[in-house]
């Protein structure tokens, strides 16, 4: 279970700022506060799988950046499993299978040497160590290449590996930004079926995307953000029927219309 | 600072087999460092010994205008094998010829009241024309001896006392070792300084910016590890990397000397017989701790630079103005009657690149390597510091967790916190640094007063970053009023330290007498012509309160961070001796430091440690000023003479030092359940 509460991030930007004084050109770089993340409030809970949807820039990435411990909220808290992240940052992270776009994997080890790197990382034991590269290796079907450098595998594979490294330390809460960007039907439906079989095993599944369908088809629930604002939060059907729409796509165009924010 | 040792081993593993995976790091960190002495001392040995034997060889054509002397054309033709050929060609006009080379050198012969002139027209910028000038001028010389002698035998007179009527000679009284180091203490240090550089420079790249470029800083960032844990494994990676590619760079270079100088023995040029290598021993281990340290300072700075690159292409451009800026300073080594002293020895760069000269001339001065050794641990601490801050920016990595409070804004700062262990080191640095530079002028300059200012800058420092931080000023200053029995235990523990110390003090200048000229300046500069009163108060008073301040106040309760007192303890004393800079004194004063500490953890008032440091002190100044007082009397029975030991006596001593200093530990212990204030 993870739990936000109005959570913000400001980032600091500069803007190019024409000035004509005395009929002089001048060209100043401003800076300028904005957020990323503006007062975001929700609760994920076992055994579902949370969508966060929003067009590209809406603040997901840096949402679940701070959701996966990375950055440092603004302000605002977070809990995961009744753990504070500003009071026990190590022990959230530890509960926390993190991927995205972002999280590439070292190229010059092979994927047996990552799992053993990551697990003292993460403070296990050596048998829990050795124990759950078995283990993995055999679910993710990954014994014909758990030897081989990861720069030599290919992409389907790198995916796999990139899923067992979230899955090495047991953890309670899966992070997965857009983890479908750009992959073929193949790998794409591996990771569906991977949130799927987590979310049978009582394990919270947060999930970004601005593939709206895949959403609707997967999502127990669903947060929608725009600009870095919540704007819609519910099951996919009572979306649907609160703005008596047939899918999730129209359901954003016409919320974000209504706010007048549609250009 | 809470690093956990595992994880950071963990991410240096990490770094390391990643590093020593990398094909391009490898090369330069391994191949690259043990190929390129040996292919450069060659490549040079061959091009000299090429260019000298072939010109040697060389027929060189020049032309006179009208025929000399039979002799001389005999000289010429004749050729000897030592000077070199000449061969004789006719030209008509002579500027062409040169100008086209046909010829090397003109020679126009006139004859001027009966003597005869040769005007030799050549060309500076051609070395062929160099070489038969020479060989010219000596033709001309050999023959104007012989005219000489012939004439002076034909007046019947002795040739020899005309013409050297008195006869000297140089004995070069140099080492021979002076004269071998000399010829590789110019060049070697720079060769040497730019390897260390590229040794540091693509480990630094591809763990920081490769890492960002290759997007698994996120990934590492998923993990429960600590930003300060992140960058010190990553750190100690690129420190290994820096000092292997030293290390391996100096076995390189010797083993290629070693080839070099079998080389110029057989040809007679340097005569290695009768160098004591023991003497080198002690040096070079110095020499490769600095070097050790100065490959940490690069590896630090090195990777500051990277973290602003997103990528590898941005990194090197980053770097390489760095890299030159750090470069430029190492070639002093090349300047002659350059030398470690003390001045140049604070200066970073120039101080590794002297040390280097000197060692490798035999001629090392063990108080101004104390000095490179001392700025050089300042400056890994100081960049320590300046990568954790880059580090730490989210702008530059999403990070998280301050560690250092200095990086909080005032405002920001709770009221009454406490420095922390980062802060300690930080502040120490940077005080070390201010005290070497601004501290060591002030001394030359104003003397005494110098030294006065000098402890105000030291009680300043940890003073102003009390207030930056709103600190409790009396729990971290330990400021108590002590009980009667905690004076009683401090005066009865620094009688027993302080004998010991003493005679640790003299143990190390009979096993080094080089520090007995630093040790005798230093009295003499302490018992100058100043007024008891002037000198106790700026020597002894001012210490105690402004070091104590530091050391036993602010440092310790920095150190002393969850309640780690062994480690507080120690590590205060250990700084508190690097910082009096001799090699003689390190040690002692590091002992000295632990009673201090000890002292104020006991009894949580810094009036106790400062009352032993006063003291400490002030018993020296006195017996230099009253040498015939009682107490002085006392006070030099504990001179020891080590080169001819009355053991009776040495026992006599360490029995009482340690007895006193028995006493008052005893005196000094915290009564159980007894909260004390400030600790």
């Amino acid at each position: 279970m993870i739990e936000a509460n109005e959570l913000c991030k400001i980032f600091t930007r500069y803007v190019k700022d024409e000035e004509v004084t005395n009929k002089r050109k001048k060209i100043k770089t401003k800076k300028e506060d904005f957020f990323a993340v503006d007062h975001i409030s929700f609760k994920a809970r076992q055994g579902e799988i949370y969508g966060i949807l929003g067009p590209n820039g809406a603040g997901k990435t840096t949402l679940l950046r701070m959701l996966g411990g990375i950055l440092t909220p603004t302000s605002g808290e977070i809990k995961l499993a009744g753990y504070d992240y500003n009071l026990d940052r190590k022990k959230v992270k530890r509960k926390i299978g993190y991927l995205s776009g972002n999280t590439k994997l070292y190229g010059r080890i092979t994927p047996r040497e990552l799992f053993n790197i990551f697990g003292r990382l993460y403070e296990m034991s050596k048998n829990e160590i050795e124990e759950m590269t078995e283990k993995i290796i055999e679910i993710m079907d990954m014994k014909d290449f758990a030897d081989n450098r990861i720069e030599h595998l290919s992409t389907g594979q790198m995916q796999r590996t990139s899923i067992a490294r979230c899955l090495l330390h047991s953890p309670e809460v899966y992070i997965f930004d857009e983890p479908t960007l750009g992959l073929d039907v193949i790998s794409s439906h591996a990771i569906i079926e991977f949130m799927k079989s987590e979310r049978e095993r009582g394990k919270t599944v947060l999930y970004s995307t601005h593939y709206m369908e895949e959403a609707e088809s997967l999502c127990d629930r669903i947060l929608m953000i725009h600009k870095g604002k919540l704007i819609a939060e519910g099951t996919p059907e009572s979306l649907k029927k609160e703005s008596h729409e047939n899918n999730l796509r129209d359901v954003f165009i016409r919320l974000v219309k209504e706010r007048g924010e549609w250009t | 600072m809470d690093m956990r040792k595992n994880i950071v081993l963990s991410i240096f593993q990490k770094e390391m087999l990643d590093l020593l995976r990398d094909k391009k790091t490898l090369f330069m960190m391994i191949i690259l460092p043990i190929i390129m002495y040996p292919v450069l001392f060659i490549l040079f040995s061959f091009l000299m010994i090429m260019g000298i034997s072939s010109l040697q060889e060389k027929e060189l054509p020049i032309a006179f205008n009208k025929s000399p002397d039979a002799a001389i054309i005999a000289k010429i033709l004749g050729g000897k094998e030592k000077t070199g050929k000449l061969k004789i060609v006719e030209v008509e006009d002579y500027q062409k010829a040169l100008e086209e080379r046909e010829i090397t050198a003109y020679i126009e012969i006139e004859e001027e009241d009966g003597q005869i002139q040769y005007k030799i027209y050549m060309n500076s910028s051609v070395e062929d024309s160099n070489e038969s000038t020479g060989r010219i001028k000596d033709l001309l010389e050999e023959y104007k001896d012989e005219l000489v002698k012939e004439k002076i035998e034909a007046e019947g007179l002795d040739v020899d006392l005309i013409l050297e009527p008195i006869v000297y000679e140089t004995v070069d009284l140099a080492k021979k070792t002076e004269k071998a180091g000399y010829l590789m203490g110019q060049i070697l240090p720079v060769i040497f300084i730019i390897g260390i550089l590229l040794g540091a420079v693509y480990p630094a790249t591809d763990v920081i910016a490769g890492e960002k470029e290759r997007g698994t800083l996120e990934t590492l960032l998923t993990l429960p590890v600590s930003n300060g844990e992140l960058v010190m494994g990553k750190y100690l990676a690129v420190s290994l990397s820096a000092i292997i590619s030293a290390i391996l760079s100096v076995l390189s270079i010797s083993l290629s000397l070693l080839f070099l100088m079998g080389n110029f023995k057989e040809a007679g040029a340097i005569d290695l017989e009768g160098i004591n290598y023991n003497e080198l021993i002690f040096p070079l281990i110095i020499t490769l701790i600095c070097v050790c340290l100065f490959a940490m300072v690069v590896s630090a700075i090195s990777m500051c630079v990277c973290s602003f690159a997103k990528n590898y292409k941005e990194a090197q451009n980053y770097i390489s103005p760095i890299m030159l800026i750090l470069m430029i300073p190492s070639y002093v080594s090349v300047m002659p009657n350059m030398e470690l002293n003390g001045v140049n020895a604070a200066i970073p760069v120039v101080n590794i690149s002297l040390l280097i000269k000197n060692v490798l001339s035999f001629n090392y001065n063990l108080a101004a390597i104390s000095v490179v050794l001392v700025t050089n641990i300042a400056f890994v601490l100081l960049s320590i510091y300046f990568l954790s801050k880059t580090f730490k920016s989210e702008d530059i990595l999403f990070g998280d967790k301050r560690e250092f409070s200095f990086l909080e804004k005032r405002s920001n700062i709770k009221k009454g916190s406490l420095p922390t262990l980062s802060d300690g080191l930080i502040l120490y640095a940077i005080a070390l640094l201010v005290l070497i530079y601004l501290g060591g002028f002030l001394q030359v300059k104003y003397q005494i007063l110098g030294m006065a200012l000098t402890q105000f800058m030291i009680i300043a420092f940890p003073l102003f970053f009390g207030y930056y931080i709103k600190t409790d000023f009396a729990k971290t200053f330990s400021i108590r009023v002590p009980r009667l029995k905690d004076f009683l235990g401090g005066f009865i523990l620094w009688i027993g330290v302080s004998i010991a110390s003493l005679l640790l003090a003299q143990f190390i200048l009979y096993l080094f007498p080089e520090n007995m000229e630093v040790a005798e300046a230093l009295s003499e500069f302490i018992t100058g012509d100043y007024p008891f009163i002037l000198s106790l108060l700026v020597f002894a008073l001012l210490p105690a309160i402004c070091e104590e301040a530091l050391f036993r106040g602010f440092l310790m309760t920095a150190f002393k961070d969850k309640k780690a007192i062994l480690r507080a303890i120690i590590l205060s004393s250990l700084l508190f001796g690097v910082m009096h800079i001799d090699f003689i004194r390190i040690i002692p004063t590091t002992i000295l430091g632990l009673a201090l500490g000890y002292a104020v953890y006991c009894t949580g008032s810094i009036f106790i440690p400062m009352l032993m440091h006063f003291l400490n002190n002030g018993i020296v100044l006195f017996s230099g000023y009253f040498p015939e007082h009682i107490i002085s009397k006392a006070y030099s029975c504990l001179e020891i003479d080590f080169s001819n030991l009355d053991f009776g006596h040495l026992i006599s001593l360490i029995v009482l030092s340690i007895v006193f200093t028995i006493i008052g530990l005893v005196l000094l212990k915290k009564p159980k359940n007894e909260k004390v204030p400030g600790s």
